[in-house]
């Protein structure tokens, strides 16, 4: 469990805050999505909660266990983080990369064949990592941050740039490892990863969390439910869409009952529209 | 121990995959093979003076001076104006002297110069001459007989410095040029690269210090060096001083290197750094004058770290009684070395946590 409070982080150590008071918790296990447009605050704050930045100011407990300004080895020992950048060694191969950095911890460490397996570049774990394509790089980047059996495992945009049926490879490996106990931190722009994968989301903007809670909460809170209608007109297919809150369910049955209707499809707002509607911005 | 060797493994592998320790061992047998084969073994103008003399004196001066003990170094005799001359073309460096009487039996010489002759070495034989005919003919009086052998002269030190090639002189220079300034320059090469690929933050959030990943990148520029430094020195000094020397140079790689980690710090990309790389340079080659023109030795030369190296390298490879410089030299670049490692690494460590590679 991490426990996460009144952060504050200034790269210029002044009142200009990349990070503003800002307080979430992550249960044992669960899936916890930071969403937020770039320049959010979303990589800063995954920065300080992995060790690569300095704590300035707030309160981070890791299981009840308060962590220092930068974390022990004890703490690297049991994290994970995947970039969103490929920084793999481009003259070392997929193999020596991995063997290299189980090298560097203390605790037992995945085989790498298994880990390349995993990810999809068993064939070409001898190759070396410049002449892999940058969706493969990633994957190996993916595939180095579960070196170690993480428990606390920090993913950012994990499946950007790859094709879908390598996505959903990865997204398949995310859930087994939170289904074995994973404590997963995951950073994206990408509403729709988020909401499949993620138990609860923050949405972060300017430094500061405006929402936080599962998806599907969110959603019911601030989302507008709708029904799509396609009917026949003077012989021509057209389509509705209308709201189904309690005061516009006698609209809806009106225009059911006036209307030579061919097709009803629910829907529910994406993520995505209840990040505009709560922020005014987009995610770009 | 174990994490050093990991990274030191890697950093090779890198390094040879990267081609720079390739390059760096090539350069170093080039520089090894000039030295040895085209640089020369004196650059020094020998004083050559062709003489066409038709009264005999010189002849008798000879055979006086070699009753002395003394040499006469340098001179040809010639029997026409006309040898002379075609000597002074095959030796553009020699000059030419005719000696002959006048009517009245007075010595009378007419110099040949080349259009460059140095203007130092024709007054020196203008007073040689004037010299010589004091003697055959004095002013007043008589010259005492011992004249040249009353002249003795006593050395301080023995000097084997007249015996040294001058191609082998050049080698601490080439050393301090080829292993510390280029050491440099390859120590922010490897930072800058790990900065760039960004290979450093993925080594950051693992159980492993950045002390342990400078340490790494010491161990490479050392291993390089000593490579580097036997390619050049042990075919044209062979094994004498060799330990010292590379002791020395050592060190000297260590502060060049650490030099490297301070600006790497600071900078994403190699040639961003150029301008401090080029001070540096020039810097650390200043003293070089120094070694080949002692006469120049300011006190604040001797500020700068190789101004010890070139003289530690010099006393190591070329044993004369100064052995002293070497311990000298040994204790100054030491004391050099060790604060800029724990500084350079601090300031690292520091940067990096700034956030600037975020």
């Amino acid at each position: 469990m991490i426990e996460v409070s009144n952060l504050f982080h200034s790269y210029k150590k002044n009142e200009d805050y990349a990070v503003n008071d800002i307080s979430f918790r992550i249960e044992k296990g669960e899936i916890f999505g930071f969403l937020g447009p770039s320049g959010a605050g979303k990589s800063t704050t995954q920065g300080i909660l992995s060790g690569l930045l300095e704590l300035q100011k707030g309160d981070i407990l890791i299981e009840g266990q308060a962590r220092n300004a930068y974390p022990d080895k004890a703490f690297f020992n049991r994290i994970g983080v995947g970039f969103e950048r490929p920084n793999v060694y481009k003259k070392l191969s997929a193999y020596d990369n991995l063997k290299f950095h189980a090298a560097l911890y203390d605790v037992k460490t995945e085989d790498p064949k298994i880990l390349l397996d995993m990810v999809g570049l068993g064939e070409e774990g001898k190759k070396l990592a410049g002449e892999y394509s940058k969706g493969m790089m990633q994957r190996l980047g993916f595939a180095r941050s579960m070196i170690n059996h993480p428990d606390i495992w920090f993913l950012d945009e994990p499946t950007m740039g790859l094709d879908p049926s390598t996505g959903n490879k990865i997204k398949r490996i995310i859930r087994k490892r939170q289904s074995e106990g994973t404590t997963i931190f995951l950073t994206t722009h990408n509403m729709f990863v988020a909401d499949e994968l993620c138990d609860r989301v923050a949405f972060i903007v300017d430094g500061k969390i405006v929402a936080m809670d599962s998806p599907k909460n969110l959603k019911l809170k601030y989302g507008q439910p709708t029904v799509t209608i396609e009917y026949l007109e003077d012989g021509k297919l057209k389509s509705q869409v209308l709201g189904m809150k309690n005061n516009e369910k006698s609209v809806l049955e009106k225009f059911i009952a006036e209307h030579e209707v061919k097709t009803l499809h629910s829907g529910e707002p994406t993520l995505e529209e209840i990040f505009i509607k709560l922020t005014g911005r987009g995610l770009e | 121990m174990k994490r050093v060797l990991n990274l030191y493994k890697k950093d090779m592998i890198l390094g040879v995959k990267d081609v720079f320790i390739l390059l760096e061992i090539a350069f170093s047998v080039i520089m090894m093979l000039l030295i040895l084969l085209v640089v020369p073994k004196s650059i020094e103008q020998e004083d050559t003076v062709f003489i066409y003399d038709k009264t005999g004196m010189t002849a008798r001066l000879g055979a006086e001076m070699h009753e002395g003990n003394m040499q006469m170094n340098g001179q040809i005799f010639v029997d026409s104006r006309e040898a002379v001359v075609e000597g002074m073309i095959e030796n553009k460096s020699a000059v030419g002297l005719i000696i002959e009487k006048d009517p009245r039996g007075k010595f009378r010489t007419e110099l040949l110069t080349q259009p460059y002759s140095n203007a130092a070495q024709l007054n020196y034989l203008e007073v040689v001459l004037e010299d010589i005919f004091s003697v055959f003919s004095p002013p007043f009086g008589a010259y005492p007989q011992d004249v040249y052998r009353s002249v003795s002269v006593i050395a301080l030190q023995d000097n084997q410095r007249d015996s040294i090639p001058f191609n082998r002189m050049l080698l601490p220079i080439v050393i301090v040029t080829m292993i510390g300034i280029v050491g440099l320059f390859a120590m922010i090469s490897m930072i800058a690269q790990e900065k760039v690929d960004d290979t450093i933050r993925a080594y950051r959030v693992a159980p492993s210090s950045i002390y342990a990943f400078i340490a790494s990148k010491h161990l490479v520029m050392l291993t390089i060096s000593i490579v580097t430094f036997s390619v050049m020195y042990l075919p044209i000094i062979g094994l004498g001083g060799y330990l010292p020397a590379l002791l020395i140079t050592l060190l000297t790689v260590i502060i060049g290197s650490s030099l490297g980690i301070m600006l790497g710090s600071f900078y994403e990309e190699p040639m961003a750094s150029f301008g401090w790389v080029f001070l540096l340079m020039l810097l650390f080659t200043l003293p070089a004058i120094s070694l080949l023109a002692p006469v120049f030795s300011p006190d604040w030369l001797k500020i700068i770290p190789s101004y010890h190296t070139l003289f530690g390298l010099d006393a190591a490879m070329f044993p004369d009684n100064n052995t002293h410089i070497i311990g000298q030299s040994i204790l100054l670049l030491g004391a050099w070395a060790i604060p800029l490692v724990l500084i350079s690494a601090r300031m690292f460590r520091s940067q990096i946590r700034k956030g600037g590679i975020l």
